[in-house]
């Protein structure tokens, strides 16, 4: 049986998903088991999820307005770009 | 791109350099292109390359010792459990259940951007970009205890400002949907 310690190590170094299997549900366990380290550790898996989530929804869908390139930003891009292509 | 940038960088003028660098960048390795991935991925490789660049020297600049330090890692609960002596709030709201709602990512990239600048370089490069704890620590110049702190905090105040902001954001929408 795991050890609140190895538990909360194990979820501070890595992603949940990247365990491996039988260390997944050992941990998943005990997380789910404890009344010490449980509260804590569901809160580390939770925000863990979320960051999974996020970084597909990232690669998926687009950003909204204001997280896009300015129309001004996208002209000095294409500018230098320019300016880049006309050197060599 | 900018998006992935600007949410790593906090800033909207490092970004754009870092986006407009990865094009420049682009353009010169284009015959390296062989099409083995789509420009997109190609792309995106080039920018993470920068970015982590980027995030290394930035961190070389953070002064980790000037922050306040909570205290609660040297409490027995942290040595000896591993959390710290307190329990995480309860949520106002299910989170896993607003998980299939595009707009509560949008809130959550704000907020990522809202987070303090060492929370934010340590969350990026050890959550976002998947660097090892060893890598992070040694970019930070940290002990992997006082990372693992560093990131609690940061989840914390990610969590902090969620709340805060899909339930304002909520409360708009359904002031509106009443509305109309």
């Amino acid at each position: 049986m795991l050890r609140c310690k190895q538990v909360s190590q194990a979820l501070a170094s890595d992603d949940y998903w990247e365990l491996p299997l039988r260390k997944r549900i050992g941990l998943r366990l005990h997380v789910f088991l404890c009344v010490v380290c449980g509260p804590f550790n569901r809160f580390i898996m939770l925000m863990q999820d979320a960051k999974r989530h996020y970084l597909k929804h990232e690669q998926e869908d687009p950003p909204p307005p204001h997280l896009c390139l300015s129309c001004d930003a996208k002209q000095r891009l294409v500018e230098s770009l320019n300016r880049e292509n006309d050197a060599t | 791109m900018f998006r992935y940038a600007y949410v790593r960088l906090k800033s909207h003028a490092v970004a754009e350099d870092i986006v407009q660098e990865t094009f420049l960048a682009a353009m010169k390795a284009k015959e390296r292109y062989q099409g083995r991935s789509s420009e997109r991925s190609w792309l995106m490789g080039i920018l993470r390359h920068k970015l982590i660049d980027y995030l290394r020297k930035a961190a070389r600049e953070v002064k980790l010792e000037d922050v306040e330090p909570e205290g609660f890692e040297d409490t027995l609960m942290f040595k000896e459990v591993g959390v710290p002596h307190w329990r995480p709030p309860k949520w106002h709201f299910n989170p896993r259940k607003v998980f299939e709602q595009k707009e509560f990512w949008d809130v959550f990239s704000d907020c990522l951007t809202k987070l303090d600048k060492r929370m934010n370089l340590a969350f990026t490069m050890k959550e976002l970009e998947g660097m090892s704890t060893e890598e992070v620590c040694q970019e930070l110049g940290v002990e992997p205890t006082y990372l693992w702190v560093i990131l609690y905090r940061a989840r914390n105040g990610l969590k902090a400002c969620l709340e805060k902001n899909w339930l304002k954001k909520n409360k708009g929408v359904k002031e509106l949907n009443a509305a109309v």
